[in-house]
C-alpha cells in the first residue's frame, strides 16, 4: 500500500466525519461574544469621551491665549502706563512693565518712604526723567520721535523718550535702609505725561516678538529619540496567520533610538515645513521554547542532535566539549543546531529557551508640515507628515538558554528579508522652549506608522514606532 | 434561511443567525476538532475557540470559496495556535520506535472511530504534521512554516507517524480478520 493509498483513506474517511459534542459548546460561545461586545462599546465610549475632552480642552485653552492676548494688547494701549504723579513720591506704587506680549505687574509689598519705582542705569533717576517732561516741547522732541513705540488706539501723543536702558525694580525701603530688587530691563522706553499722570511705553525686546519671528524664516536642529518598535506581524494567508499570532505574542521590546538633523522653513509663526537626515536603530526580541525528548538516554554522556529549526544537515556540527558534566548546548555558528549531552541522572525531557533579537538600521528622511503656537517663551507645535526609510542592514543573533548555560546560536545578516525602503505616516506633539540667542529646546511624544509592511515575507511586518523627540533648534 | 442571508445575519451580529451557522457547522467542525485534540474535553475546547473565532471575522470571509471550507480553515488555526501556546508540542528528530512496518492492506477493516483513536493515540507533533499533510492536504513547505520546523522534520514526522498508525491498524485488522475466521 503507498503512502498515498494509504494518505488518501485517511482522507475519504474524515471527509464527511461528523460527531456531536457532548459538552453545552454554545453557551460558551455566546457568553464570550457578548463580554466581546460589551467591551468594544465599553473601550468606543472611552475613546469618544477620552478624545472629546481633549479636542474641548485644546480649543478653550486656545480661545483663552488668544482672548488674554487681545486683553493684553488693549490694556496697553489704553490704560495701563498712566500713573499717578504722587505714586512717584508718596505712597503704594503700582508699575505695569510690558513683557514679551503681556504685562508684568509688579507691587510694592512694603514701604514707609518710598523714593522710586523706576531705577536708570543711565545714572538718571526716573524723577529727574519725570522733571524733564514737564517740558516735553523741549529738547528730547526729536529722540521721541525716534525710540518711542506709539500704543495702538492711543489718543495721546508720546511726549519723550528715554534713551538708554530702563530697569524696573521694586523697591522696599525705609528710614535706614532701602532695598531695590531689579525685576526687568529694557532698552529705549519712552516716557510720556498727561496732565499730572506719567505714561511709560516700553518696546518688547526682551523675548522673540513675533514681528521678528516672523522675519526669522529658518531653523536647523539636532534631534534625538529614544524609540520602541512594536511590530504586528500579520497575513492574509491563512495557513502563516497562526505563525503570526505566535510572533506577536512572544515579542518584547529592545531599545531603540533614532538621532540626525532638521531643517525648517516658516511660512510665518505659525506653519512651516521640515526635513532632515536621520540614522535610525530599531531592535525586537521574540522568546520561544523547545521543548524536546531523549527517550533513550539510558546511560550518561550519550551524545543527541537536535534541530532548532531550519537545520537540514548535522555534519559540520562541532563536538561536544570534554569533561561536560549535565546537559551542555554545543552551538555551531553556521548551522542551527545544537547538541545536547546526557546527564548521569539520565535526562530525558529538554527544555531550551531560545532568544531571536531582530536590529534593523535604517536612514529616514522626513518631510513634515508643523503647526505651532508660541506664547511667551514656552509653545507647542504639532507635526504631521511622512517618513522615507532607507534600509542599511539588518541582523539576527539568536541565543539559547540551556542548564546554566547562555551562548550565542548564530547571526544572520537577513537584509534581504526585509524592504530596502519603506514609507511611514509620523505625527509628534512637542513643548518647547526659548533658551535665548534663537535657540529653543523642544521635547514631546512622537509616532510613527509604517504604510504597508516593511518585510519581504508572507507574513507582514507593520511597524509601529512609538517614541519620545527630543529638539535642539535655532532659528535663524 | 439561505447561507448568504445566514452569512449577512452573522456580519451584522445578530445571535439568531451566529446560532443557525453554529447549528450547521457543529458537528463536522468537532470531527475536525477531534483530530487534532488528545481527547474530547480537549477538543470541546477548541470547538468553542474556534467558534468564537469565525463569529469575530465573520467579516474576512470573502466568498471566495465556500464558507465551509473558511470555518474549517479558520478552526485548524485555532487548533494549531492553541497547541502552540500551551507549548507541548515535541517534535523528535531522532530514532525513537522501532517499529516495523508493514504494507498490508488494512482498509476494509477499520471504521473512523477506531482511525481517530489512532490518531489521538499519537503524540502531538505526529498527529499534528499528520493531519496536515495525509488529510487537509498542506504541503512540507506550508507546514513547516506553520510549526517553525524544518521541512525534513515535517517529513520525518510524517513517515513516523504512518508507520505507527500502520502497525496499529494492522494490529487492529488481524483482530478482526480472526474474529471473522472464528466467526
Amino acid at each position: 500500500m503507498s503512502n498515498r493509498n494509504f494518505d488518501n483513506s485517511f482522507k475519504d474517511a474524515f471527509e464527511n466525519f461528523e460527531v456531536q459534542p457532548k459538552g453545552d459548546i454554545w453557551a460558551g460561545v455566546k457568553k464570550e461574544l457578548d463580554e466581546g461586545n460589551s467591551k468594544r462599546k465599553r473601550f468606543f465610549w472611552l475613546f469618544f469621551s477620552g478624545t472629546s475632552a481633549i479636542v474641548i480642552i485644546g480649543l478653550l485653552t486656545s480661545l483663552l491665549f488668544i482672548e488674554k492676548s487681545k486683553n493684553k494688547i488693549s490694556t496697553f494701549a489704553q490704560a495701563t502706563p498712566v500713573q499717578k504723579i504722587s505714586a512717584l513720591t508718596s505712597a503704594a506704587v503700582i508699575q505695569e512693565v510690558p513683557g514679551l506680549t503681556g504685562i508684568l505687574k509688579n507691587k510694592v509689598k512694603s514701604h514707609s518712604t518710598p523714593t522710586s519705582t523706576v531705577i536708570q542705569d543711565e545714572k538718571t533717576s526716573i524723577s529727574e526723567q519725570f522733571a524733564q517732561n514737564n517740558e516735553p516741547e523741549k529738547e528730547n522732541a526729536s529722540d521721541a520721535k525716534q525710540n518711542v513705540v506709539p500704543a495702538e488706539n492711543s489718543e495721546q501723543p508720546v511726549q519723550a523718550s528715554t534713551p538708554g536702558e530702563l530697569t524696573a525694580a521694586v523697591i522696599f525701603s525705609n528710614s535706614t535702609a532701602t532695598i531695590a530688587i531689579p525685576l526687568i530691563t529694557v532698552k529705549n522706553p519712552a516716557i510720556s505725561t498727561q496732565n499730572d499722570s506719567l505714561k511709560i511705553v516700553f518696546p518688547q525686546p526682551v523675548y522673540p516678538a513675533k514681528t521678528d519671528q516672523e522675519k526669522k524664516h529658518w531653523t536647523i536642529g539636532l534631534l534625538f529619540s529614544p524609540e520602541y518598535l512594536n511590530p504586528k506581524f500579520s497575513s492574509s494567508n491563512e495557513f502563516y496567520q497562526t505563525q503570526a499570532a505566535v510572533f506577536n505574542s512572544s515579542k518584547s521590546p529592545m531599545f531603540s533610538y533614532s538621532n540626525g538633523f532638521s531643517v525648517g522653513y516658516a511660512f510665518n509663526s505659525h506653519f512651516s515645513i521640515s526635513s532632515g537626515l536621520l540614522y535610525e536603530r530599531l531592535a525586537v526580541r521574540s522568546n520561544s521554547v523547545l521543548i524536546t525528548e531523549d527517550s533513550s538516554a539510558t546511560s550518561k554522556n550519550t551524545l543527541s542532535t537536535y534541530s532548532l529549526s531550519n537545520s537540514s544537515t548535522n555534519s559540520s556540527l562541532p563536538s561536544p566539549p570534554n569533561g561536560t558534566f549535565g546537559p551542555a548546548i554545543v552551538a555551531n555558528t553556521n548551522v542551527s543546531s545544537l547538541y545536547l549531552q546526557t546527564t548521569p541522572s539520565n535526562l530525558k525531557v529538554y527544555q531550551v529557551n531560545y532568544e531571536s533579537q531582530l536590529v534593523m538600521e535604517y536612514i529616514k528622511i522626513p518631510l513634515l508640515a508643523q503647526y505651532r503656537y508660541q506664547w511667551k517663551k514656552i509653545g507647542f507645535a504639532f507635526e504631521l507628515g511622512l517618513e522615507n526609510n532607507i534600509l542599511l542592514n539588518s541582523t539576527t543573533k539568536v541565543y539559547v538558554h540551556h542548564g546554566g548555560y547562555e551562548q550565542n546560536l548564530y547571526e544572520t545578516n537577513d537584509s534581504g528579508t526585509l524592504k530596502k525602503y519603506y514609507c511611514s505616516a509620523y505625527s509628534s506633539f512637542t513643548l518647547y522652549y526659548y533658551l535665548g540667542q534663537d535657540y529653543y529646546l523642544s521635547a514631546g511624544p512622537s509616532f510613527s506608522y509604517s504604510l504597508g509592511s516593511i518585510s519581504n515575507n508572507t507574513i507582514k511586518d507593520q511597524a509601529a514606532i512609538p517614541g519620545f523627540q527630543l529638539e535642539l533648534f535655532r532659528s535663524f | 434561511m439561505t447561507e448568504q442571508e445566514i452569512l449577512k445575519g452573522c456580519i451584522k451580529g445578530e445571535q439568531f443567525a451566529q446560532k443557525l451557522l453554529y447549528d450547521r457547522h457543529l458537528k463536522k467542525m468537532f470531527g475536525v476538532c477531534l483530530r487534532y485534540a488528545k481527547n474530547q474535553m480537549e477538543a470541546e475546547d477548541f470547538l468553542q475557540e474556534g467558534f468564537i473565532r469565525v463569529f469575530k471575522n465573520i467579516k474576512q470571509y470573502n466568498g471566495s470559496g465556500s464558507l465551509e471550507g473558511w470555518i474549517r480553515r479558520v478552526v485548524i488555526n485555532v487548533c494549531l495556535e492553541i497547541i502552540r501556546k500551551e507549548k507541548t508540542m515535541l517534535f523528535i528528530n531522532r530514532e525513537e520506535y522501532q517499529t516495523d512496518y508493514t504494507d498490508n492492506p488494512i482498509t476494509e477493516y477499520y471504521d473512523t472511530e477506531y482511525l481517530l483513536k489512532a490518531i489521538q493515540s499519537l503524540s502531538e507533533g505526529y498527529r499534528t504534521v499528520f493531519n496536515l499533510y495525509a488529510i487537509e492536504g498542506y504541503s512540507h513547505k506550508e507546514i513547516a512554516g506553520l510549526l517553525e520546523i524544518s521541512e525534513g522534520t515535517s517529513k520525518s514526522q510524517l513517515a513516523r507517524a504512518r508507520q505507527l498508525l500502520q502497525s496499529k491498524l494492522t494490529m487492529h485488522s488481524s483482530i478482526k480478520m480472526n474474529f471473522h475466521v472464528q466467526s
